[in-house]
């Protein structure tokens, strides 16, 4: 408690020569952008991370979606992604990847399909057709410090070992999946 | 002379508080009388299970008692306190779905060797489910006006984060019970006698938890910098002592 009061001068200071560095910066290489709204509009976006993970689509994708059959059943692409519990992505057949939560298995009554095998992490961005349901619990992913969604698997089929990718090289090795998501939070929602 | 007799007792509290373990010199608690009647609470989480451990290079929880046997070897250590003292509420949160599910691993059922800690120690013995429970206790399992918690220790898993009471149980690596520190601001003021003792013997909790609940209480929270292990065995309470177990490893509030 003692040392805050030296701490909150220093950073006050810190902050203050970031906005004297940003101001200079912008007067000398963008001096439109250097009055006060280019400064507000510049630490405004410093400051919002974005809202969703960052799957991509491509056009195949949406397409191969758009022609999916319906039924009582969900679609999963994995993610393997040690230390983490989580096991994956999974949305409703026919919607998008943008609106898939990514969940930690319940595995109750079924071993996730790699465990299954006793290949645990083998089966790194296969999809597969999962059978359950969510619960509508949230499981507290120990080492993301995450809350996810919970789902109940109670059988899987393989679709495709190789599918188009969804999500960039470094996804997984960056913690992608946890982009503008906090620590002790659910998934945010679409905004 | 009485003033030496209490500096003796200061340093022989300061030693103890700084050793930051089980087995030091003496219990730094509060000592319950007719005018202050206290409570001692210690929380119990679960144990993991080998079905979801057998995959780590290192897997948790071997013996399926490590905390409720380090919570045990506490009790002993508080004993000069609350034998005896009628003065004293001695309290076990645990939770106890955790050792319903061990209980099939262990091919025998786990509850009744735990009531018999409740039984030898005149426990009082309260089942929770998660993290609300507690909270709950905490604020209002004794009318806290008069009975005020000198003493709050949890043994379980944990994060920096949270105490996890279900881990790699119900699901792997992770868990479906747990008190976070985001709850923690539920918690009443002035629930807690002055000079209360609080520590997590789990791991990580020094690097966030404890500063929450201190926020949350006013009440410092001794907690772990890195991993704490319960394979160590004290011979002289027969029991386990929690112990530090990552390089740079320390306790703090």
């Amino acid at each position: 408690m003692y040392f805050c009061r030296f701490l909150i001068p220093y950073w006050l200071h810190v902050y203050w020569q970031t906005i004297r560095f940003a101001r200079t910066f912008l007067r000398r290489y963008a001096p439109a952008a250097a009055g006060p709204l280019g400064l507000l509009l510049l630490l405004a976006g410093c400051a919002t991370p974005p809202k969703v993970a960052p799957l991509t689509e491509p056009a195949a994708v949406t397409q191969q979606i758009a022609a999916e059959p319906v039924g009582d059943f969900f679609v999963g692409r994995r993610v393997y992604a040690p230390p983490f519990a989580i096991w994956g992505y999974v949305r409703s057949p026919r919607q998008s990847w943008r609106t898939a939560k990514l969940v930690v298995l319940n595995e109750k009554y079924q071993f996730a399909p790699d465990r299954a095998l006793k290949q645990v992490g083998s089966d790194n961005g296969n999809e597969y057709r999962l059978y359950g349901n969510f619960s509508g619990d949230q499981i507290y992913d120990a080492s993301s410090g995450r809350f996810c969604a919970e789902f109940v698997l109670k059988r899987s089929e393989l679709i495709s070992a190789s599918p188009d990718p969804i999500w960039s090289a470094y996804f997984i090795r960056d913690h992608q999946m946890f982009m503008g998501w906090p620590r002790g939070e659910p998934q945010p929602k679409l905004p | 002379m009485k003033h030496a007799q209490s500096w003796l007792l200061f340093l022989i509290s300061l030693a103890g508080m700084a050793k930051g373990q089980i087995g030091s010199v003496s219990p730094v608690v509060p000592i319950a009388d007719t005018r202050h009647p206290y409570e001692y609470i210690l929380l119990c989480g679960g144990p993991s299970l080998h079905l979801w451990e057998q995959y780590k290079n290192e897997p948790h929880d071997n013996y399926w008692g490590c905390f409720v046997r380090a919570a045990r070897t506490r009790l002993q250590e508080l004993r000069p306190v609350i034998k005896g003292n009628a003065s004293a509420t001695v309290t076990m949160l645990i939770y106890l779905d955790g050792y319903r599910s061990r209980s099939m691993q262990e091919k025998r059922d786990l509850i009744p060797l735990i009531y018999s800690v409740r039984d030898a120690y005149q426990l009082n013995l309260v089942p929770i489910e998660n993290g609300e429970d507690v909270i709950r206790y905490l604020n209002a399992g004794k009318p806290r006006q008069q009975i005020k918690i000198a003493d709050f220790e949890y043994f379980g898993h944990s994060n920096q984060d949270a105490f996890m009471f279900d881990y790699s149980n119900q699901v792997g690596s992770s868990s479906k019970s747990w008190l976070h520190q985001n709850q923690l601001a539920e918690l009443h003021r002035g629930l807690f006698a002055a000079g209360a003792y609080v520590k997590s013997w789990g791991c990580y909790t020094g690097e966030s938890m404890s500063q929450k609940f201190r926020a949350a209480t006013g009440v410092p929270m001794v907690g772990a910098v890195g991993k704490v292990d319960y394979s160590n065995r004290e011979d002289a309470l027969n029991g386990i002592v929690p112990v530090l177990s990552s390089v740079g490893g320390r306790w703090t509030r």
